[in-house]
């Protein structure tokens, strides 16, 4: 499989202290990844950089072979392109639905390009369908509970059908049945061939789903990147996850 | 909840783009972003604190009394003695700090001599209001980067202000942080989410300021209860003075001493 991001030397710098320091990393296409470690040890800086929200301090971040930097982004054909590509759930779902209806929020991406209405109405129903929302669709996003808003963000990322999805800690909030019906998707997800980056702090949760681990430290670097037969013959690891 | 993938999510191909400009939301988001990270005052959080400075109260009193001087007095020297106090408060800064009041007077000031700049032509007596101007802009900048939100509320406590105007000044400040926030974040996820020709840029302007105004209302309501289950009954303690009161009395006889100036040349 070819690889789908890549990072080099890879740092970010907020005004009163470090976000990432020297992350190098690849991802192939298809992998389910999981990043965890503690509060503010980088994970949300990360994908921010990954959805290109914010551009590096320093070092190189490549998505396709194409390195994504200030003047990448700056066109905005390139960069709509590119957004079109990653999709990113936030971890405050509040912010991400501003539309008056659920089925105006999944259609917001989708009627800006050249799609028949028809098309775009098969997608944003397929989406309400496979996330659960169908009986929300007229109803006003700002009045949902957390876990909806959660899964009415998710549908309208899918809308775009992108090849990356950029989830921040999408479980908090649901039901067990909701969180186990969204693993179910993300998993087919990712059979489907698409990449899913995932950041939690479950480690319970996500351990059966996710192919590999990343664990940030508190001084903004890889502390562990390992994959699930690994974890599996080392306890002592996963224990230490299981405190994240 | 459905179990079957449809056929289009399947594949990985883009879709059609349709060719874009640029929005009037993205452009700005960067803008607003800037200007949110500096009313966070999250650089100078990162810089060593200016704890044993001047306590904030004595800097608002000396700040208003300078800017009260410089509007009302024509004397050159008067103007000379302002800028020796204020050149000496700049030499005790860090250069931190130094940097960020010298860049931002510079800067202020210099639209200000834009502003001015056809009467300047004019008239040469215009060099007198430009320089007032720029010390005003300085003393201005000078308490702006050397004072926290938390020790402008402080000063208010400290200089026995009625809680009521103390309550409007902190509950906007918290309101003006937090909205501000809300807004970066829902003008990332329409940058994240435009992806082409949006036919109606200013309807999404519309639904966010909507969103705005209901969260501005719900976060008022929830703010007030957890304050009030925290036992605030509308009125806030004042904080201990400082221990070291020879600075604070010697910044006040130095502006003092230019009262007293401005009354025995200004007559």
């Amino acid at each position: 499989m070819s690889v789908t991001l890549k990072l080099k030397q890879l740092s970010y710098d907020y005004p009163n202290g470090t976000g990432l320091a020297n992350i190098n990393l690849e991802i192939t296409a298809g992998e389910f990844v999981c990043f965890m470690g503690p509060n503010g040890s980088g994970k949300s800086t990360l994908f921010n950089i990954l959805s290109g929200l914010k551009v590096a301090t320093s070092g190189a971040y490549y998505f396709q072979q194409t390195q994504i930097d200030a003047s990448y982004l700056k066109k905005p054909q390139q960069r709509q392109r590119f957004h079109q590509q990653i999709g990113f759930v936030f971890q405050n779902s509040d912010v991400q639905l501003f539309n008056l209806t659920v089925a105006d929020e999944v259609a917001f991406g989708l009627r800006q390009l050249p799609l028949s209405p028809a098309e775009i109405t098969q997608r944003v129903n397929d989406c309400l369908e496979l996330t659960g929302c169908s009986q929300l669709r007229d109803r006003v996003p700002y009045h949902l509970s957390g876990g909806e808003k959660k899964r009415v963000a998710l549908a309208s990322v899918l809308a775009l059908n992108p090849s990356v999805l950029i989830l921040d800690e999408p479980l908090n909030g649901l039901t067990p049945a909701a969180q186990q019906e969204i693993r179910h998707l993300l998993t087919q997800l990712q059979q489907a061939g698409k990449t899913i980056l995932i950041a939690s702090h479950d480690y319970v949760q996500i351990k059966a789903t996710a192919q590999r681990f990343i664990v940030f430290n508190e001084a903004h670097q890889i502390a562990y990147d390992v994959d699930q037969a690994t974890l599996a013959a080392k306890p002592e690891l996963e224990a230490e996850l299981a405190l994240l | 909840m459905s179990t079957k993938l449809p056929s289009w999510l399947t594949t990985n191909t883009p879709l059609p783009t349709a060719s874009s400009r640029h929005h009037f939301l993205e452009q700005n988001s960067h803008r607003l972003e800037g200007l949110l990270a500096r009313f966070s005052q999250a650089a100078e959080q990162a810089q060593p604190a200016l704890k044993h400075y001047l306590p904030p109260q004595i800097k608002l009193l000396t700040t208003f009394g300078s800017v009260l001087l410089l509007s009302l007095n024509q004397n050159l020297l008067l103007l000379w003695l302002i800028l020796l106090v204020d050149l000496g408060l700049l030499l005790t800064l860090p250069q931190f700090y130094l940097r960020r009041v010298l860049r931002q007077t510079l800067t202020t000031a210099a639209m200000a001599l834009l502003l001015i700049l056809p009467s300047l032509l004019l008239n040469a007596n215009v060099w007198l209001f430009a320089s007032k101007t720029a010390l005003i802009l300085l003393n201005l900048n000078y308490y702006r980067t050397t004072t926290t939100f938390s020790q402008v509320i402080q000063a208010l406590q400290q200089l026995h202000c009625p809680n009521g105007l103390i309550f409007v000044v902190d509950i906007t400040l918290t309101y003006l942080k937090m909205l501000g926030e809300f807004l970066l974040g829902f003008l990332q996820a329409v940058t994240l989410r435009t992806v082409g020709q949006t036919k109606h840029p200013y309807r999404t302007i519309g639904l966010l300021f909507g969103t705005l105004y209901l969260k501005t209302r719900d976060y008022a309501l929830a703010l007030y209860a957890a304050m009030e289950a925290r036992g605030f009954i509308g009125e806030y303690p004042r904080v201990p003075r400082t221990r070291k009161p020879w600075r604070d009395n010697l910044y006040i006889i130095l502006d003092l001493a230019i009262f007293g100036l401005l009354f025995l040349f200004g007559r």
